[in-house]
């Protein structure tokens, strides 16, 4: 304390004055820590919870929000997926919130969540959508099932992403996919017979019952009937003559509904033009509408048919219209799909056709299960009035499986940002072994070619050492910016880009530093050299012993800025090296934070924080103590 | 031999370990960098995703694997660029990677950057493959090659022939496109979309509804994009952005008084002042310079000023959201531009919905739009000829007719028919799916064609619609603009700047004055650079002639003392003087990274003193610079001060105000730049709004008051603890006895500090300023980071333009120039940085107890 005298120490006005000062730093400090505070705990979180801003992630004590973000995870953050499997709007997954009997679980609730998986195993791949398999935003958070699908497509492909390539027709550097997003609500969506698809089918087929979400056809054909009436549910009431309280009083038919005729032609339109095909079951008295239905599009040319539906594969030809076939279900592609398409959008007799929702094939499956609504009812310990009121457990399986497995769910959140970006980061490309490379060869050549230039300037006393020393001080008042383009440039000319050297090369020789340490090998005791060369010892030897051992505290010092320096490079390091194969560390962190959520990002900045942080930890010492400092001579 | 070399440092022969790192590190550097594979690798840019499933996707992926079936030794890969931001993607992150070396094999060219690509060799001529391709084919290439496109893939080349450089995939062409919803809310027929600029506006303000948010036109109108849409009125009126006059020479030409009524007709679109009739909802548009103005249907008379009162006064037709994209597919926009495809008429439009129809045709009776070609060109860089034989096997299919073919084919059996060209459809044997194409497209497109233009594909076509926009926007922002003379100002300017047209007399005053401010640079730099080369020399000859006496007796050992010396040497020689010599003659050239550079003489130089731009990005170069030295110098000191007084806790706070430097630079900013993030969820705002600090969420980064500030802060709050470490270091050395002898003779606190501490601290107060000086003078990374420049380029620093038109747009020979003036600028500033080197020694202390 040289400024506060130490006479007048206990004056009030000395203490306040301290007390001030205390104030000060203290509001400093906290406006140093919490950043770094707020950093780390939203590196924990995903897009339901990274703007909370909380000290600590709140998901890690409340299982609400664990549930909030099960569930994010498992509609694959798509609230719009999930407001319709829910039936109701959500239009935040942050108001989302479990009803009271339904977290107290009765054991006849549990009971039919457990029961529930049984009947989703059963369904058809193309009723289920994969949960947690992919994000429909455009974040990349990876989400329990995007682990497994990688883990399934490397253990699949022996670890070999060329091979996936090769089947994929693909060019990725690692296995870095989400699984294929599954739009099976609507009808455009044709997923090609191809390997990735096949591997996804494979893939979901590994999974548990819980990995699938029925696709909720009934919000959609709501949706679909409150838009075909001007999107204005009272207009629709009206046509009803019905009075819907909310969308979900739209009542679904399973067959043409004979009520209302408004409700007839809504459903017509439904199956017409919007309904997915896999829901669309036509019964086989179809098939003589089909056959004529094609003899007229094809201008009654069955060869043009033939070719079309089976192109070379003369074996399968039909001789006459009869003889085809109604398919049972949507062929996947070429004619035979736009044709059956075309069928349904204009010809298929209605009687036929029945529409079939996981929902209704749920309420069957109950009827069969337990012979009859009281079955039901005191097997689950419900109180159903009609097995037509029985609504899928999607909320009730949410819970039951969450509480289940919670503590193993909790860890997995907290570790998966940290997952992600690691395989992302570190595996991916080879940025760690590059920013390795780039640190060791900046520190060794910090600590060669610089202390080597000083040692000969102080030890050999060159008659020109003043203008050597001038050479390289000089280079100090060269425009910095007129040499980095020029280094580029030779870089390029030597075919140095995109290769280790044009990550050090320009830097090695650093002229301050010579003259830096010119200075302090000048200032060890020139006798110990004297002796040294009297006991015969070579000029390695007293390099080595002499100069390097004694001058360890600066030489710690400038190979500390020198791994900061190369840590921490970014602009240089991103223009001489732009193959992905050479991006360093710091690239991929730019690149990342320009796609990434925000959670994702946080979670790799702590990451790239933790080696210059063990450096500090360990190196602490060095940096405190030893402070160059400038004094005039 | 990397995993040795750490043995070798743990081990105790330190001597020998320190000789092995270079060896260790030469090792690694030759460690094979790629895995070895027998196929060619073609890099392509745009190369179709596999998790797409929309039906062009689709298409382009059926393509890729039939290519793939016939070439199995060929291993496509698609091109993936760095993002940097501020920098648009499609143009220049191809002309970075050609620089960086990581250009795509096959290269993507569209008309207004085919210019670039050419002119600085980057293209491979293609004609020997073109001939061949003609032989085979028998025929002259008009199947796949429209003849509007061949003015623009034929010509001269740097060295003066002709040849030809890409090939089209897709011939597309700007049309309207509008919702027939909104017509038919309007009070119109949909089946009758306007013909003429009059039916036109008046169509978009009937579907114009302000207080539903619905828009009658949807088109870009952020800085330097909103000439793009513009350029279809300018055609309409018969005038052009840019023509080559009877030299050949490509100049601007939108002062014509054609371009004029373009000009006025857009402004009308953008701000023309309008009502709706509260009874008849007829538009009620005013006439230039009136105030009133009369309902056609009752002839009832409307005022601005009564309108104003009411808010029923409208200011334009056109969505002011810039967020046009998000609007139409929301049904919030009547009208907006499309490109109607060869192949594809209008994929993804849903004809129930969307209408489609030609430019609407101007006062001259021309509906002109603008004609465009995806293409594809081969990196001229490409050594081997079997892989360039392959790049061009690649590119011939995909532009070929079996793959139009296989396109049509995917289109029809995923039932997408009715996005088809009827004419291939035909050709391919869909007949049946003609019905499906909506009435109408073919004859939209066909006709459009006919008449349209080509995107501008001259000299520095690339900056066409930057320089065009900035006029337009002044036209229509403006009160009461002189349409005429802002034309005219910036046409000339445009001129002058980018594609170089500068009158003789003009060019000869700016030579003169160049020459003498790079005169004065080059004494400035002489003079200041030999004085205190002078004044070390001087200072040293005692030692000097000491060491003389020596050599004497250690001439043999000189030998040696060179030898260990010499790979530093060396190394400055190379990386620091060669370069200085390299770049000062780069400044007076036009360098190019592919093919022959010429001698431009001070035209880099004029360049950079007779812009504008220019001297606007010195403004806030040193805004910048004053800013981050206010924020950032005198911060540390405090710290340092204040830590040196408390008494207990010193540790603690010291090393909380060094936490972030546990971190780098780039995370520190990252950090940052998502604390910034805009609205009430961005952190900072977040924050703040809960101390009541702001009242309102800012956009921290994209708010030109906000935006330096921001970019400094965080630089300030991570430079303030690890840059108090020296000072604290420097006030624990400072002698104890002195601050006693004070108190004996009654010093306070001021005095000491004036008398003892300021004294003492001097020399690294200075060094350091300097430094910080220097450095505020050249930052670019951070901002780079943070901003890329923006918004509107209010960042935009000279350090950073130096970056951009180095490695963004590969104009070295400016970049360097540019980089001298900042020299020039600083020159004064590193002597005295040497002068004072020249004076002190350094010596390591502690900044703790």
């Amino acid at each position: 304390m040289p400024h506060i005298s130490t006479v007048g120490r206990k004056s009030w006005k000395v203490r306040a004055f301290v007390l001030a000062l205390y104030l000060i730093l203290s509001v400093g400090a906290v406006t140093m820590v919490v950043p770094f505070m707020l950093m780390l705990s939203t590196s924990f979180t995903s897009n339901v919870d990274s703007q909370d801003f909380r000290l600590y992630p709140q998901y890690w004590f409340d299982d609400l929000w664990l549930y909030r973000k099960f569930v994010e995870s498992e509609y694959n953050e798509d609230i719009l997926l999930f407001s319709r499997a829910r039936a109701h709007d959500y239009g935040d997954l942050r108001d989302v919130t479990v009803s009271k009997n339904v977290r107290a679980m009765s054991e006849g609730m549990a009971r039919q969540a457990k029961e529930f998986d049984e009947f989703k195993a059963k369904l058809p791949r193309t009723y289920t959508l994969t949960a947690h398999a992919y994000s429909v935003s455009r974040s990349k958070i990876s989400l329990e099932g995007v682990f497994l699908y990688r883990d399934y497509l490397k253990k699949k492909y022996n670890g070999d992403i060329e091979k996936a390539n090769e089947a994929y027709g693909e060019s990725r550097d690692y296995f870095d996919m989400q699984a294929p997003r599954e739009i099976w609500y609507m009808r455009d969506f044709e997923p090609a017979n191809t390997p990735k698809f096949d591997d996804l089918w494979a893939f979901k087929r590994s999974l548990p019952p819980r990995f699938y979400i029925p696709v909720p056809i009934e919000s959609f054909y709501r949706e679909y009937v409150k838009s075909l009436h001007n999107a204005d549910l009272d207009a629709a009431a009206k046509d009803y003559g019905i009075a819907f309280k909310s969308l979900n009083d739209i009542p679904v038919s399973a067959t043409l509904p004979s009520g209302p005729p408004a409700a007839a032609k809504d459903w017509e339109e439904y199956i017409r033009k919007e309904c997915p095909f896999q829901f669309i079951v036509i019964a086989p008295e179809a098939e003589l509408a089909y056959q004529s239905f094609l003899q007229k599009k094809y201008h009654n040319d069955l060869n043009q048919l033939n070719r079309n539906h089976f192109e070379a594969d003369r074996s399968r030809y039909v001789s006459s219209w009869s003889q085809v076939v109604l398919p049972d279900n949507a062929p996947s592609e070429g004619f035979r799909r736009s044709d059956y398409a075309d069928f349904v959008r204009q010809a298929v007799p209605l009687e036929y056709v029945r529409l079939q929702t996981p929902r209704l094939m749920y309420q069957d499956y109950l009827t069969k299960k337990y012979g009859s609504l009281a079955g039901i009812n005191s097997a689950y310990q419900t109180s159903y009035n009609s097995v037509g009121s029985i609504d899928l457990p999607v909320e009730e399986s949410d819970w039951y499986h969450l509480m289940k497995n919670k503590s193993q769910i909790r860890s997995q959140f907290i570790a998966r940002n940290y997952r992600d970006v690691f395989d992302y980061i570190i595996l991916h490309g080879r940025s760690l072994f590059n920013t390795l490379v780039l640190v060791f060869g900046a520190i060794s050549i910090t600590l060669t070619i610089n202390p080597m230039a000083a040692y000969a300037l102080s030890r050999f006393k060159l008659p020109q050492t003043y203008k050597i020393l001038l050479f390289c001080l000089a280079t100090m008042a060269f425009p910095a910016e007129v040499s980095a383009i020029q280094n580029f440039l030779l870089l390029k000319q030597f075919h140095l880009l995109n290769t280790y050297w044009a990550l050090f090369l320009p830097g090695a020789a650093n002229g301050f530093s010579i003259f830096l340490l010119k200075g302090f090998f000048d200032s060890l005791p020139q006798e110990l050299y004297e002796a040294a060369e009297l006991d015969g010892a070579s000029e390695m030897k007293m390099y080595s012993k002499i100069c390097f051992a004694m001058s360890k505290p600066v030489l710690a010092v400038i190979a500390l800025g020198a791994f900061g320096g190369a840590y921490g490079s970014f602009m240089w390091a991103l223009l001489v090296c732009q193959d992905k194969q050479m991006w360093t560390l710091m690239v991929w962190l730019q690149q990342m934070s320009g796609w990434a959520p925000m959670s994702m990002v946080y979670a790799a900045l702590v990451l790239a924080a933790i080696p210059t942080l063990l450096v500090f930890i360990f190196c602490q010492n060095i940096i405190m103590r030893g402070v160059i400092l400038p004094m005039e001579k | 031999m990397h995993s040795y070399s750490l043995h070798a440092r743990r081990g105790h022969h330190t001597q020998s370990a320190l000789w092995l790192l270079p060896l260790a590190l030469v090792a690694l550097l030759v460690l094979p960098s790629q895995g070895w594979s027998k196929k060619t690798k073609i890099v392509v840019w745009g190369l179709p995703s596999r998790d797409a499933s929309d039906p062009g996707s689709k298409a382009n992926l059926a393509i890729m694997d039939a290519y793939r079936k016939a070439h199995p030794e060929v291993d496509l890969r698609a091109f993936e660029g760095l993002m940097i931001p501020g920098v648009t993607s499609m143009d220049s992150g191809p002309l970075m990677a050609m620089a960086g070396g990581t250009a795509p094999d096959v290269m993507y060219v569209n008309f207004r950057i085919s210019d670039t690509y050419i002119q600085q060799n980057f293209l491979y001529p293609l004609d020997d493959y073109v001939d061949k391709l003609k032989e085979e084919t028998h025929s002259d290439l008009s199947d796949i090659i429209p003849p509007q496109v061949w003015p623009v893939i034929r010509r001269e080349g740097p060295d003066g022939k002709v040849h030809t450089w890409a090939i089209p995939y897709d011939l597309l062409v700007m049309a309207l496109q509008y919702r027939k919803d909104l017509f038919k809310r309007g009070g119109m027929d949909p089946d009758k979309p306007p013909r003429n600029w009059d039916e036109f506006y008046d169509a978009c303000m009937r579907v114009t509804d302000p207080e539903e948010k619905i828009w009658g036109l949807g088109i870009a109108t952020g800085s330097n994009v909103s000439a793009w849409n513009f350029m279809n009125f300018l055609w309409s009126a018969g005038g052009d952005a840019v023509a080559q006059d009877k030299n050949g020479v490509w100049r601007a030409v939108w002062d014509t008084p054609e371009a004029i009524t373009a000009v006025k007709y857009y402004r009308k679109l953008r701000v023309g002042p309008w009502t709706k009739c509260p009874v008849d909802k007829e538009p009620v548009p005013f006439a230039e310079d009136q105030d009133r103005a009369r309902c056609k249907k009752c002839g009832r008379w409307f005022t601005k000023a009564d309108l104003q009162k009411k808010k029923k006064l409208y200011k334009g037709v056109i969505s002011p959201t810039g967020n046009y994209g998000l609007e139409w597919a929301q049904g919030k926009i009547g009208f907006t531009f499309n490109y109607l495809g060869d192949q594809t008429i209008a994929r993804g439009v849903d004809p129930n919905m969307v209408g489609i129809a030609a430019v609407p045709k101007g006062p001259t009776g021309i509906s002109g739009s603008e004609v465009n070609c995806p293409m594809y060109g081969i990196n001229s860089t490409i050594k081997d000829p079997a892989t360039r034989d392959a790049v061009w096997d690649f590119i011939k299919f995909f532009c070929s007719e079996e793959s139009r073919r296989i396109r049509t084919q995917a289109f029809v059996e995923n039932g997408f028919a009715k996005y088809c060209n009827p004419k291939w459809l035909k050709k391919y044997g869909y007949e049946a799916y003609l019905r499906e194409v909506p009435p109408g497209w073919f004859e939209t497109y066909e006709g459009s064609l006919s008449h349209a233009k080509p995107e501008p594909y001259g000299r520095n076509c690339q900056l066409i619609y930057n320089e065009l926009s900035r006029p337009l926007d002044e036209c229509v922002l403006a009160d009461n603009p002189d349409i005429d003379t802002i034309m005219k100002r910036e046409c000339a300017r445009t001129n002058e700047k980018l594609l170089g047209i500068i009158s003789p007399e003009v060019q000869k005053f700016r030579n003169v004055c160049t020459f003498f401010i790079v005169l004065a640079m080059l004494i400035a730099f002489v003079t200041l650079t030999r004085a205190s080369l002078r004044m070390h020399l001087t200072q040293m000859p005692a030692a000097a002639a000491e060491s003389m006496m020596a050599a004497r007796f250690r001439r043999k050992r000189f030998l040696l003392g060179w030898l260990i010396c010499l790979p530093a040497l060396l190394s400055i020689a190379v990386w620091s003087y060669f370069p200085l010599i390299r770049g000062s003659l780069m400044a007076f050239q036009d360098y190019r990274i592919v093919g022959h550079s010429t001698w431009v003489g001070l035209a880099n130089f004029s360049n950079a003193f007779f812009n504008a731009d220019f001297w606007m990005t010195m403004k806030r170069t040193v805004i910048f610079a004053g800013l981050s030295l206010t924020m950032g110098f005198l911060a540390p000191i405090a710290l340092a001060l204040m830590l040196h007084e408390i008494p207990r806790a010193k540790v603690l706070f010291r090393t909380i105000y060094y936490l972030p430097a546990v971190t780098t630079g780039l995370v520190i900013m990252l950090l940052w730049k998502q604390f910034y993030m805009p609205g009430e969820h961005g952190t900072l705002n977040f924050v703040l709004s809960k101390l009541h600090m702001i009242r309102e969420p800012k956009d921290w980064l994209n708010d030109f008051k906000w935006v330096m500030p921001s970019i400094i802060l965080p630089a300030v709050w991570a430079g303030v603890g690890p840059g108090c470490i020296i000072y604290l270091a420097a006030l624990r050395a400072i002698p104890e006895e002195l601050y006693e002898a004070s108190d004996l003779d009654g010093g306070g606190f001021f005095a000491k500090f004036r008398t003892i501490t300021i004294p003492y601290l001097k020399v690294l107060i200075l060094i350091n300023f300097v430094g910080a000086f220097v450095g505020a003078f050249k930052a670019s990374e951070n901002i780079l980071i943070m901003t890329g420049g923006g918004p509107s380029e209010s960042s935009k620093v000279l350090g950073l333009e130096i970056f951009y038109n180095a490695y963004m747009y590969l104009k070295f020979g400016y970049a360097v120039a540019m980089a001298w003036v900042l020299g020039a600028m600083l020159i004064g500033f590193t002597v005295f940085q040497l002068r004072i080197l020249s004076r002190i020694q350094f010596t390591t202390a502690s900044a703790e107890e």
